[in-house]
């Protein structure tokens, strides 16, 4: 009985979790672009994310 | 007609006995008298049987001992029987036209009293020769040979209950009014210390004096001291105590321990004597574990391959173990045979849990009993007995598997859970919205690393978003993409990154290749807004590389995330695995006492 609850609540746990879209496996870095930066012309552009550790190389 | 006097008998001996001459029965339509009564003896044990009328003008006979009836008349077909000394006690043979028996008991039995009316003229202390087997198509036969000679006749029997016999009128040996038993003792005076001793049944054959210690055989109604033994220890269960366990109320009667030595190590466990209206029934215990037995008849049990399996009341049983040589000590209370602490007997238990099926081969008898595992709080709570029982240890050969049965029940529930989670995993791609909103080619060797969007709008409810990047065609060369989607409204960016490359060569005379030019990367929680995208390129070029031009980057709102689904599966299949492990732990430690432990061969071998 109490498996069975667990499990109905599993279940709607992974409905839920598809539904908002929450991914659990940190796949990259989350941050705040500041707002006097997205307001000034061309601010994305220089905004530094992943410049100083990106890829640098695949062989 | 005329009666002459031919002598005298002696008194009968008091008897467990619920019948009475005169008394009426009927079984099937048919009515039947009990005319006449013999007891009768066999080395260790006593046993009466009632001559018997029935309505349409046959004879018969009804054994009772040890509250089981009997009914049996004489097969009148011719048979060939075996000679007497071919028969031995826990084999099984071909009777034809019988069918298959299984022989219980061959012994010699002596005439000791009788009352009543007689087929034949009563000899006192004569004896004559007998083969107990209960058949395999159902009921009895008993193979009176005689005095001597290989000649038998035959008795065919049924074994019923009082009441289906119709002789439930006079009372049973103990009664059940207000749930409390009744003892209908007798008392007697130790031969050794002279202390009074109230036997508890009536067809008592030893005792053990409780003052003294003195083994005592009753003997036509008196004791004779038959050895002295030594201190006792008082068994958990108290002699004397009552109680009811499957609907029958119990008294612990009498108390043994039993030794079992293998390889210089010493196996001892307990055994009760309980006594109630259907008869006796044994309790065994061992390592705080408790087991209630009652006698079955042999015929009910089949051996299957080898002896190591068993067949009950349908089912399969494995056998456990069989141990050789057993002795008893510590004897108390009382019993329905004349004990002896040099008694020697072989013992097989078969497994079934929680049920157990065992075999005692002693001399020229073989007793079968059939029971269950007796959960220790049942007992207490049954007998009233003070405090907790004690902690058991180890695991019993019957006990039940708590974990087997747990794992069973999960994992039926398992297989539901898990369609639906495949269900609703499926109606979660199909259903769900999920649409591309940007695609954009992102130059790779322009004049600027860094690529901006236009703000571009997402829409619908908070989701994943996997954004992908595809840059074809690319050969032996890489370009690596920092991502970043950011909110233009609430400035949160998350960032990602990706690569395509592809490498390829001949090593050795064999060709390799590696990499892609696909990634891709999901992004959960992606809230409703207007957001840009911003992709920065490095790339490294070698002598024969080849890069794309561009690399399309999509963003695609709306993801199926396999991770929670992988989590859920982990989630729902934990506990019925936790549950297998443990069962399987449980089983190891079962079997680990057994002959057959595992992952190795017999103990025998």
């Amino acid at each position: 009985m109490r498996y069975s609850v667990y499990s109905v609540l599993i279940v709607f746990g992974f409905v839920f979790m598809e539904w908002r879209g929450l991914n659990l496996l940190p796949t990259g870095r989350r941050a705040v672009v500041p707002a006097s930066m997205r307001t000034s012309p061309g601010g994305y552009r220089s905004y530094q994310s992943w410049s100083s550790r990106g890829f640098h190389g695949g062989k | 007609m005329e009666l002459a006097l031919i002598g005298q008998l002696p008194d009968l001996v008091a008897a467990d006995t619920r019948l009475a001459l005169g008394q009426h029965g009927k079984v099937a339509q048919l009515r039947f008298e009990l005319l006449g009564r013999m007891q009768l003896e066999q080395g260790r044990a006593s046993w009466q049987e009632w001559y018997v009328s029935w309505s349409d003008g046959s004879f018969g006979w009804l054994a009772e001992a040890q509250g089981r009836v009997i009914l049996s008349h004489r097969y009148e077909q011719p048979l060939r029987v075996p000679p007497f000394a071919s028969w031995q006690a826990g084999g099984s043979y071909q009777l034809p036209p019988l069918g298959a028996l299984s022989v219980e008991e061959v012994g010699e039995a002596r005439f000791v009293s009788a009352e009543g009316e007689l087929p034949f003229r009563p000899q006192l202390d004569r004896t004559y020769r007998f083969v107990d087997a209960s058949l395999q198509a159902g009921g009895y036969c008993t193979l009176d040979y005689g005095t001597v000679g290989d000649d038998a006749e035959v008795f065919m029997g049924r074994e019923l209950s009082y009441a289906d016999a119709g002789l439930s009128a006079r009372p049973a040996p103990v009664n059940h009014s207000g749930g409390k038993l009744e003892a209908r003792a007798v008392a007697l005076d130790c031969p050794s210390c002279g202390a009074p001793l109230k036997l508890k049944t009536k067809d008592a054959q030893g005792v053990v004096c409780p003052s003294c210690r003195g083994l005592c055989d009753v003997t036509q109604g008196k004791l004779a001291l038959i050895a002295k033994l030594g201190e006792r220890t008082p068994p958990r269960v108290p002699l004397g105590s009552r109680g009811e366990l499957d609907g029958e109320q119990l008294e612990v009667i009498g108390f043994m321990r039993r030794l079992f030595t293998y390889d210089s190590k010493k196996y001892v466990w307990g055994e009760y004597l309980l006594h109630g209206a259907a008869g006796y029934r044994w309790l065994s215990e061992s390592d705080g574990h408790y087991c209630l037995l009652k006698p079955i008849p042999a015929a009910q049990v089949s051996a299957l391959s080898r002896d190591e399996q068993l067949m009950f009341n349908g089912e399969t049983y494995k056998h456990f173990q069989s141990s050789g040589d057993v002795s008893s000590f510590d004897l108390q209370g009382e019993f329905y045979w004349q004990i002896r602490p040099e008694d020697r007997s072989q013992m097989d238990d078969y497994v079934l849990p929680p049920y157990i099926v065992s075999r005692e081969l002693s001399g020229k008898e073989s007793n079968w009993t059939a029971g269950r595992y007796l959960e220790p709080s049942e007992l207490w709570r049954s007998f009233k007995l003070p405090g907790d029982p004690p902690s058991t240890q180890g695991v019993a050969p019957c006990q039940p598997n708590p974990f087997k049965l747990r794992a069973r029940s999960q994992g039926l529930q398992l297989i539901y859970a898990l369609t639906a989670l495949v269900l609703v995993g499926v109606s979660c791609v199909l259903f769900l919205p999920r649409r591309t909103v940007l695609s954009i080619p992102v130059p790779v060797a322009g004049p600027t690393p860094i690529t901006l969007s236009d703000p571009f709008t997402i829409d619908g409810s908070t989701r994943a978003a996997t954004i992908e990047a595809i840059g074809e065609p690319i050969s032996n060369a890489w370009v690596g993409l920092d991502v970043a989607l950011i909110n233009d409204e609430t400035g949160r960016s998350d960032e990602v990154q990706l690569a395509v490359s592809y490498y390829s060569g001949v090593d050795d005379g064999e060709s390799w290749s590696e990499g892609s030019p696909r990634d891709s990367e999901t992004i959960g929680s992606i809230p409703p807004g207007r957001y840009v995208l911003r992709v920065e390129t490095q790339t490294e070029t070698g002598v024969s590389a080849r890069l794309p031009e561009v690399v399309q980057v999509r963003v695609k709102h709306g993801s199926f995330l396999w991770f929670p689904l992988f989590l859920s599966l982990f989630a729902l299949c934990a506990s019925p695995l936790y549950l297998l492990l443990r069962s399987a732990s449980f089983e190891r430690r079962r079997w680990a006492e057994s002959d057959h432990p595992p992952g190795g061969g017999s103990e025998d071998e």
